[in-house]
């Protein structure tokens, strides 16, 4: 049996030393010698930024020494129309946890788009620590996805996420609270990479389909909605009712019961 | 944050020390015991003990390599239990607490395996070589040992895996 070999070679640090550079416990010509290997290795620095979002996430989410772990609380009343509880994100640790999560691979996941790269791309928060999601991802009700959109894709585009459960239901989940009448909407630039808010799922089972919306103009949701609900979950029962300068994304989740 | 080095931590200090490592002691806890109840069990216990026990971490060594030292001591005790040992060695669990997939995930399953059969005094050895991919020297260390004599241990370890191998084909 060898090693887990997460080390490419002899000079990438062990777990502890790089533990230890985070805490900052190494000697400082060790400290410069890691350093500068995590400037050339691809491997190691990923490992260093998984450990630097463990830490933030851990920081954000311990319960206090000798507590249980809490329950993120709700910030915000549910629209009518929405199922789901969605909680804000402030500027902290979970956030800088996923701003450090390891740069997006472009992976070529089911699209009804013509683009190759995908615009839509999400993390999930299980158990205390997060993932970035992939195709036919597994979830369990009350985990929480947080949802990134590619800003070279979405620049000047109206967007709009929605997301049909198992039961035929259809939430909008970009915009945010998006009340009756509502429009798809540009992307605002501040908020960058990750939308400010995340997702609890809830606990009807089943295939759950994700649809990012790209358009040209600012269509109406509510039409979409409907026709989700009532024709089905592939984007060509509804793509009728888009304009031409609209591309639709799509991907599934695969929410389970847990063990 | 640097302790004194001149009295043990106080309880205010062991929160500090929580805050800023205890994500080590979580991580490696999930990776050993692979069910999350546990693991987080074995996180207020490290930290716990040391409210309790303040003069337990003699400083004579960073806090991070302590950690690594206590935490998998903690576990291998709780491993080392008849009803945990026997839900890793048939390959159930309650809750899995995250950890590595595909090729990683195999290997992880193997040491597990490994550990479930090792007397006491070689899982250690195993742990930090096999999981934590240190090297003899800083196992030495970690230990309080020679080099030599942990290159010695990783022999016993290769020859039970050997004689298990044989005993199994």
């Amino acid at each position: 049996m060898n090693p887990l070999h997460r080390r490419v070679g002899p000079e990438c640090p062990s777990e502890l030393q790089l533990d230890q550079l985070i805490a900052s416990e190494l000697p400082a010509s060790r400290t410069e010698e890691v350093t500068q290997h995590l400037g050339r290795c691809a491997t190691c620095q990923q490992r260093h930024q998984e450990r630097l979002a463990e830490r933030a996430l851990f920081q954000e989410l311990a319960p206090p020494l000798g507590g249980a772990l809490p329950v993120a609380p709700a910030v915000a009343k549910a629209a009518p129309r929405r199922r789901f509880a969605r909680f804000a994100v402030a500027a902290g640790a979970l956030a800088a946890a996923l701003a450090l999560v390891p740069a997006v691979r472009h992976l070529q996941r089911e699209t009804t788009s013509t683009k190759g790269e995908l615009a839509l791309r999400f993390f999930v928060l299980h158990g205390g620590v997060v993932r970035e999601g992939a195709p036919g991802e597994r979830v369990q009700p009350g985990d929480q996805l947080r949802f990134g959109l590619d800003p070279r894709a979405v620049a000047g585009r109206y967007a709009a996420l929605f997301n049909r459960d198992a039961a035929g239901k259809v939430n909008v989940y970009f915009p945010d609270r998006a009340a009756p009448g509502a429009l798809a909407a540009r992307v605002p630039a501040t908020e960058g990479d990750l939308l400010p808010y995340s997702i609890r799922l809830d606990e009807v089972l089943g295939t759950e389909r994700l649809h990012l919306l790209l358009c040209g103009e600012p269509v109406a949701l509510d039409p979409i909605q409907r026709r989700l609900e009532q024709a089905g979950p592939e984007p060509a029962d509804w793509r009728p009712l888009l304009p031409a300068s609209c591309t639709i994304e799509s991907q599934s989740l695969e929410k389970q019961a847990g063990p | 944050m640097p302790t004194s080095a001149m009295r043990p931590p106080d309880r205010k200090m062991v929160e500090q020390l929580y805050r800023q490592h205890g994500h080590v002691v979580l991580r490696r806890a999930r990776a050993l015991l692979r069910e999350e109840q546990e693991a987080q069990e074995v996180l207020q216990e490290v930290f716990m003990s040391l409210v309790d026990r303040p003069d337990q971490f003699e400083q004579r060594s960073s806090v991070t390599t302590w950690l690594y030292a206590v935490t998998t001591n903690a576990c291998l005790t709780r491993l080392r239990n008849g009803r945990t040992r026997q839900r890793l060695l048939d390959e159930r669990g309650a809750v899995l607490a995250p950890g590595p997939t595909g090729g990683d995930a195999e290997r992880w399953a193997q040491v597990r395996q490994l550990l479930a059969s090792l007397p006491a005094e070689l899982e250690a050895v195993a742990v930090h070589y096999y999981l934590d991919e240190m090297t003899q020297q800083e196992i030495a260390e970690q230990l309080g040992c020679s080099r030599s004599q942990v290159g010695n241990l990783l022999g016993e370890i290769a020859a039970h895996t050997r004689r298990a191998e044989g005993v199994a084909s």
